[in-house]
């Protein structure tokens, strides 16, 4: 992921990075969201967050904002590829957070597969996805902050 | 979906109670009795088996209820009292360990019970038993939408969960259609975690005796059965079956559409709309209502993650195009 798609400007100034941000702040809700928690701790007493509390709709926003991140992802990688590749590099925090990200889809799509009919996994397998997409998460969001702290980007001009 | 195979013998269609006992002698040159639902139901063969419940027959004389209770006891909860505090006070413990005796409605100690009612049907009253339990959903929102992994579907259709990685948050529960799984707090594997904060016990359900099947032996309640209103065989089959009964009967079949399809298929000589009319419904005592398929909308939704990427690299290309011409 290169949020600073434009170079000129500074990662918080593009659509691009808005469009990240959002992302991640959605799925990070909504993947909690999946655990039995907003009822329990009142996040859904809160008034128009009714919805956190409804499995089927978090597990859908899930779903639509995975897509905006699958989309960016994929802009990135390309527009890098086609477009920038030799006037910018990714930094070590930029190397480490696209590959999160990466583990992060990758994970994710194995679980939507899962919630396919006809398919089933053991419940060792499924437990083991479930806390490696939960894992690479945790580390997106810590690597996130440590960018954000250290004022990281994540490219560099070369 | 693939269905196992008698191995080139001539194959019963579906096994019930008296057709497994008579099984050794009826079938001539046939499997033995044992070995039949042995190769139809081991946990690791192909296909769902699902169960077919004629409640025409069922006179609810409780003997699968009982027979359910006696066979699955030892994977009954053992709960450790007192139980943790809960944080925050909303969360509430929930104990059936000294009602382990209710029998008239699904508890952790109570996997199946017998809702009975009577309908007014073309003119006719009809008494109506229905055993109730787990209906072993082919795509059980349960199974694939616990966030721990703690559940899982075997291959012949068995929705099952953990007690030892189940954290009893009950998610289960509200995301099952009939709201099926209880919770019993004080075990399980949230005691060893955070006990005050984060879970709450462990769920339980029918899990259609799957340790039972798994040796070649019937599920306790189809066994037990006087009556012979159960009987188990490959999905496929008991879907024929229900259909020629139903027919037979002038009768309606529920299960086989519900929530995508189910391994449960009731037939009935009354239409299930005025049976769950009639039933005593709520907390434990699960409907009969049609219910649409749980897990479609997000596996619809599943086809916009195939289109992103699609999108994403549409744009780059468009930017690069734009930027050499
Ligand atoms: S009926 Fe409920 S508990 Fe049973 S498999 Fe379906 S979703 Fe799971
Ligand atoms: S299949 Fe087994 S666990 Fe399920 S209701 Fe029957 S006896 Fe109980
Ligand atoms: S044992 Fe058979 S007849 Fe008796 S209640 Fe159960 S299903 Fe009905």
């Amino acid at each position: 992921m290169k949020e600073n798609s434009i170079q000129a400007k500074p990662d918080s100034k593009t659509a691009f990075w808005y469009l990240y941000l959002a992302s991640v702040v959605m799925l990070a809700f909504s993947g909690f969201g999946q655990m039995p928690l907003y009822k329990r701790y009142y996040i859904a007493d809160i008034p128009g967050m009714a919805w956190s509390a409804d499995f089927y709709t978090t597990h859908l926003v899930h779903y639509i904002f995975s897509a905006l991140l699958i989309g960016l992802a994929s802009y990135a990688v390309f527009h890098h590829v086609l477009t920038r590749k030799k006037s910018v590099a990714l930094t070590t925090s930029g190397y480490v957070r696209s590959v999160i990200v990466a583990g992060l889809l990758f994970s994710g799509l194995l679980l939507v597969t899962y919630n396919f009919s006809g398919v089933s996994l053991p419940m060792w397998a499924a437990a083991t996805l479930l806390f490696t997409h939960v894992g690479f998460a945790m580390a997106l969001i810590v690597a996130g902050l440590v960018a954000l702290i250290g004022r990281k980007p994540w490219l560099k001009a070369i | 979906m693939p269905i196992y195979e008698y191995k080139g013998e001539t194959m019963p269609h579906q096994i019930s109670r008296r057709s497994f006992l008579k099984g050794g002698l009826a079938a001539a040159g046939a499997l033995a009795a044992s070995s039949v639902p042995a190769a139809a139901v081991s946990a690791d063969g192909h296909g769902h088996l699902a169960t077919l419940l004629d409640i025409s027959k069922c006179i609810a004389c409780g003997a699968c209820v009982e027979a359910c209770r006696e066979t699955n006891q030892h994977k009954h909860p053992e709960p450790q009292k007192p139980f943790p505090k809960m944080i925050p006070a909303r969360a509430k413990n929930v104990d059936w360990s000294d009602k382990r005796d209710v029998d008239d409605r699904l508890t952790p100690y109570n996997w199946l019970y017998v809702q009975s009612t009577y309908v007014e049907h073309e003119g006719e009253e009809h008494e109506v038993n229905i055993p109730r339990r787990c209906m072993h959903c082919t795509n059980p929102p349960c199974v694939k939408l616990c966030p721990f992994g703690a559940a899982e579907q075997l291959n012949n259709g068995i929705a099952r969960i953990s007690d030892s990685l189940c954290m009893g948050g009950a998610k289960c529960k509200t995301v099952c259609p009939w709201k099926i799984p209880e919770r019993q707090s004080g075990v399980g594997l949230y005691l060893d975690l955070l006990p005050t904060l984060a879970g709450n016990g462990v769920m339980y359900k029918c899990d259609r005796c799957y340790d039972r099947l798994a040796q070649g032996e019937l599920p306790a309640c189809i066994e037990a059965c006087p009556e012979d209103v159960q009987s188990i065989g490959p999905r496929e089959d008991i879907i024929r079956e229900a259909h020629e009964l139903a027919e037979e009967m002038g009768g309606y079949v529920y299960g086989e559409k519900e929530n995508g399809g189910t391994n449960t298929i009731y037939v009935s000589p009354v239409p299930f709309e005025k049976i769950n009319q009639a039933i005593e419904k709520g907390k434990g005592k699960p409907h009969l209502k049609p219910v649409k398929d749980h897990m479609a909308d997000g596996n619809n939704l599943a086809a916009a993650l195939a289109i992103a990427p699609i999108a994403g690299i549409a744009a780059a290309v468009g930017k690069f195009y734009k930027m050499t011409t």
